[in-house]
């Protein structure tokens, strides 16, 4: 029967976009009940706002493929209320100027209920109020501390952990390796003094030494002095808080040093071009990435949505929020922002019956039942500020020039 | 600790010797000019991605692509100054400065045009450092302490031994002086653009090999750089060499006592302090 409605679907939907522009907007509500496999309203336009080029631009191409086969996964089951979401897609650009063009275009004359997929800290901070003042919600993949209190003031969430998390997660894995003496370097920028803030406190909480924690100014000519500074005393590892370019330099004013100290970096931090332009440099260097909800289902969909080769944490998390966007449309039988916002925490999290996707839990909702999507990227329940409340990491390892999995840190939370 | 002590000091010495050139052409222009050439930067950029370029895609062994950058940079420093800056000479301090500002931020967005925001890296391999009477260094870290002091060494033969050099310290003691005595300003003008130029892509080709290219590079090294010109007294090239040694030194043990963030802050404090004895530089006139 859906694999029918598919087949006319072009026709019922300018049909019913012609009825429901006619005023016989009746057939919505009708929709909603038992018969929600027919087309039931007009398409629902969700916005992706995605760094397609820039600095996120590798990152935010994935993203794209992944929504887009969400989309065709929920819409192949039927849609929302029975209706058809239809993505309008833009560039941010990873350059928040752009985005906030972009977001302008999607809510104004696009109409979208939800912009989803920004990247960038920068970005997700200056679409945010855009979204706000129009009731529309924005979901993100943004680590800054600073969102939080932005997210407060509702329609904003993330699916990204925040980066107090990242900090428990270098602990968690230093003591988990039985690492006791650490050296920190951070570039002088705040999510170092958040990070290395989290990190600090849960490390040193359970037995742990800061041996010396440095910042440094990205305008550094080189790091020489500073590597051999953070080396002194024989840490176990030196945890770096940094951008590539920063934690390129380190790393090679390391090796010309000749030390052979491990270091730990984040994951955003590390891309091909680190792995290039730092040579033996990069030789085991440990990167802690935000994780994927391993082994789920979710997760087996987002792998084969996109051919199954590569790490995709951001690509899982831009799944999630076009699946979370449809279960709260269809929970709060309207397709309004503020309607979202109001349902998203709701299946986000428990209390309800765990579904790993739209097909599964859309069911349910119409019988009137309480759902908790656990999704791709984690199990992805939102607090009442807009952030998840536990997030997994997965530890990685630069060998052979290629990012070998080490092991998870699971369940790290505020 | 002392180990620390022994080991900044290479440190300082490399930093030093990437920043220098630069310095040294900031301080040329305005030794004859007379005006802040806040581009120069940027020519630091343009040196090490013309070298990047030429070495790896055109497979130039890189000393012969540091060089041609070094003149192609010196070229287009000489070309700007024919057109835009000539046009202005007569006009006061203010002109060049804006036109100069606006070249920087040109030059700057061209790289990122042509190369990207991202960082590049010019094909050296990376090395272990020789143990030399204690103190651990690079190859790389060396050549870059040599060609730096042949490339300031240079400048100041040039200077002092040759036709244009007693024309261009002519004009930067006494302009009016020198033009009654039948110098030709032009022709200065145009060698002193071309060795600044020349001078700042050497530097970058330096930084280069130190660190990352970014679009940045320059504008990251700016400031120092003026802080080095100004220090070793404007118009003075072996005063930059030996200025950028100071504020090497002084950058590189603030570590001992201070966050790596304040280094250039250290570097300034210890730039008014010197002022304050010495106006006009360590090596710059009396007045």
């Amino acid at each position: 029967m859906e694999s029918h409605e598919d087949s006319t679907n072009p026709i019922s939907r300018r049909r019913f976009t012609a009825l429901a522009a006619a005023g016989l907007g009746l057939t919505v509500t009708a929709g909603a009940g038992p018969i929600a496999a027919l087309a039931a309203g007009p398409e629902i336009p969700v916005g992706t706002l995605m760094p397609l080029t820039g600095a996120g631009g590798l990152f935010g191409q994935n993203m794209l493929k992944a929504v887009r086969a969400a989309v065709g996964q929920i819409n192949a089951a039927g849609g929302p209320l029975g209706r058809k979401i239809r993505l309008y897609e833009e560039d941010d650009q990873t350059d928040p100027d752009a985005a906030v063009r972009a977001a302008k275009k999607l809510i104004e004359v696009n109409k979208v209920v939800a912009v989803i997929g920004t990247w960038a800290s920068g970005v997700t901070l200056a679409v945010a109020p855009v979204c706000q003042a129009s009731r529309v919600v924005e979901m993100s993949t943004s680590g800054a501390s600073k969102i939080t209190t932005v997210q407060k003031q509702g329609y904003v969430y993330r699916t990204e952990p925040d980066d107090t998390l990242f900090g428990r997660a270098y602990a968690e894995f230093a003591l988990e390796r039985g690492w006791k003496r650490m050296a920190v370097l951070g570039l002088n920028v705040p999510f170092t003094a958040t990070t290395v803030g989290s990190f600090r406190r849960a490390f040193e909480a359970r037995g742990g030494t800061v041996l010396s924690f440095d910042t440094y100014n990205q305008s550094q000519t080189t790091f020489r002095s500073e590597t051999l500074k953070a080396s002194q005393g024989n840490p176990d590892c030196i945890l770096i808080s940094g951008y590539e370019p920063d934690v390129t330099g380190i790393l090679r004013s390391a090796y010309e040093n000749g030390l052979h100290e491990k270091f730990l970096v984040p994951g955003f931090s590390v891309s091909e071009t680190l792995i290039k332009n730092a040579g033996p440099a990069a030789e085991g260097l440990l990167l802690v990435q935000e994780g994927v909800s391993e082994g789920s289902p979710s997760y087996r969909r987002v792998a084969s949505a996109l051919g199954g080769s590569e790490y995709y944490s951001f690509a899982a998390q831009a799944w999630d929020q076009i699946q979370l966007v449809a279960l709260a449309i269809e929970a709060a039988k309207s397709a309004r922002g503020d309607a979202i916002n109001r349902m998203l925490r709701a299946v986000s999290g428990p209390p309800g019956a765990r579904v790993s996707s739209f097909a599964e839990a859309a069911p349910l909702l119409r019988r009137g039942r309480k759902v908790n999507y656990e999704g791709a990227s984690g199990s992805i329940d939102f607090d009442a500020d807009g952030n998840i409340t536990t997030a997994n990491f997965r530890v990685a390892e630069v060998r052979d020039g290629k990012i070998a999995p080490v092991q998870l840190v699971k369940g790290v939370h505020f | 600790m002392l180990e620390l002590v022994r080991q900044y000091f290479v440190s300082a010495i490399v930093v030093a010797s990437a920043l220098a050139p630069t310095a040294a052409g900031i301080s040329l222009i305005y030794g004859v000019m007379r005006y802040p050439n806040f581009a120069l930067g940027e020519f630091m950029t343009v040196g090490g991605y013309l070298a990047l370029v030429l070495s790896a895609a055109l497979g130039m062994p890189l000393p012969l692509a540091a060089l041609a950058a070094a003149l192609a940079a010196g070229v287009i420093s000489l070309a700007v100054d024919q057109t835009a800056f000539r046009a202005v000479r007569r006009a006061g301090i203010l002109p060049p400065i804006l036109l100069s500002l606006g070249l920087m931020l040109i030059l700057q967005n061209v790289v990122r045009i042509i190369w990207g925001n991202g960082s590049w890296q010019l094909n050296v391999p990376l090395a272990r450092p020789y143990q030399l009477w204690g103190f651990s260094v690079t190859p790389y870290q060396l050549i870059s302490i040599v060609v730096s002091a042949v490339t300031l060494g240079a400048a100041y033969v040039v200077l002092m031994r040759t036709r244009f050099g007693k024309a261009v310290r002519a004009l930067a003691d006494n302009p009016d002086l020198a033009l009654v005595s039948g110098v030709e300003p032009e022709p200065v003008y145009a060698g002193v653009t071309f060795m600044a130029g020349f001078l700042a892509a050497i530097g970058g080709v330096l930084l280069g090999l130190q660190s990352v290219l970014t679009p940045l590079m320059g504008w990251d090294s700016l400031l120092p750089a003026f802080a080095i010109a100004i220090l070793g007294g404007l118009g003075n090239v072996m005063g930059a060499g030996i200025a950028a040694l100071i504020i090497g030194l002084a950058g590189e043990y603030s570590l001992l006592f201070v966050q790596s963030s304040y280094k250039s802050a250290v570097a300034f404090v210890v730039l008014a302090l010197i002022l304050i004895v010495r106006p006009t530089g360590i090596l710059g006139e009396r007045p």
